[in-house]
């Protein structure tokens, strides 16, 4: 296929999946956390039935890798402040305890599994590390604000 | 010539001779180059300047500061330490991949360009250096001393990219090539 047809493609694709599936979801944290986890773990490979049915798995998986980038991005540019209150309300919104979810992360760290594939060995670095940051400050708001028996757990 | 004198010469050019087979055969088993594009990419100047404003970020240490917070202070200066040495280790090694993929392109060379290859040499060594008094400031100071290393670490990115230009030049010249 010409390049810059499958780019149009590319980016028709990337507008449905705009308007369809991520303006469904609230917030960029939460858009991330599913655009990382059309990701296949194994090949890196994008997938998502609605869209492959229309556009082919090529066309789908550029156009998925690509927002899933510029989300990305746009993560990354955030102020720490705003990008606190992100991640804020990516764990209130789940309706699961949010102890329970900050405890989680923090020892699981989920989050490792969000930058894309092409992003740069800083840029994810700098990520990983805003969001670990975000993390503290989130268990420290939310220990001063209910004496809850299990923020008392060590926070890294 | 005294014999002490012989084998000394001796020994030298055996180790020249020894070095020079290491030399080729490095050649033959070095894996295929990235190309500039690869070389550069996290480099460019757009995203450098916002990756480096991210990482120098001042407002961040005063929201940092106003949680009043020891610990999470404690992290963030640690975090960000190890972020900004991180982005100057990054750019040292992609100046020498480029320096070793210039290397190889010169040696072959059917049209060499003394001047770039001077200049090259400069930009090349002139990034070590600075990249190594810059972490140096940073192991030393800390995330006070990092936000006024945002101009420098732009102008080395750009130096890099310049560097890599250069070569760049000097490989599109007709026969000068590098197989990948």
């Amino acid at each position: 296929m010409h390049a810059s047809i499958e780019n149009e493609f590319v980016e028709t694709a990337c507008r449905n999946l705009q308007g369809h599936t991520l303006s469904r979801i609230s917030g960029l944290f939460a858009q991330l956390i599913y655009l990382a986890s059309t990701r296949d773990y194994l090949s890196g490979v994008y997938h998502h039935d609605g869209l492959e049915y229309e556009y082919g798995p090529e066309i789908t998986g550029e156009a998925l890798k690509r927002c899933h980038t510029d989300l990305f991005s746009r993560l990354l540019a955030l102020p720490l402040s705003e990008l606190v209150e992100e991640l804020d309300a990516y764990l209130k919104s789940s309706g699961t305890d949010f102890a329970h979810s900050l405890l989680l992360w923090d020892k699981l760290q989920i989050y490792r599994v969000t930058p894309p594939l092409d992003c740069s060995r800083v840029a994810a670095e700098l990520f990983l590390s805003n969001v670990k940051i975000a993390l503290a400050i989130l268990y420290s708001r939310a220990r001063n604000q209910r004496p809850d028996p299990r923020f008392a757990l060590q926070f890294r | 010539m005294t014999l002490a004198t012989l084998i000394f010469v001796l020994l030298g050019i055996i180790l020249i001779v020894m070095m020079m087979v290491a030399g080729r055969t490095d050649d033959g088993d070095s894996p295929a180059i990235p190309g500039d594009d690869t070389l550069l990419s996290p480099f460019s100047r757009e995203a450098t300047a916002s990756l480096l404003t991210r990482i120098f970020s001042a407002s961040d240490l005063q929201y940092l500061q106003r949680q009043n917070n020891p610990h999470i202070l404690r992290l963030f200066r640690r975090e960000r330490k190890r972020v900004a040495l991180l982005f100057l280790a990054e750019l040292s090694s992609r100046t020498r991949q480029i320096k070793t993929l210039h290397a190889r392109v010169a040696r072959e060379a059917i049209n060499p360009n003394p001047g770039a290859e001077v200049q090259i040499a400069l930009g090349y060594f002139s990034i070590l250096f600075f990249t190594g008094i810059l972490s140096f400031f940073i192991q030393i100071f800390g995330i006070s001393a990092i936000r006024f290393l945002t101009v420098p670490a732009l102008a080395l990115a750009g130096r890099l990219s310049r560097v890599a230009q250069i070569s760049q030049s000097v490989r599109d010249l007709s026969g000068n090539s590098v197989s990948r």
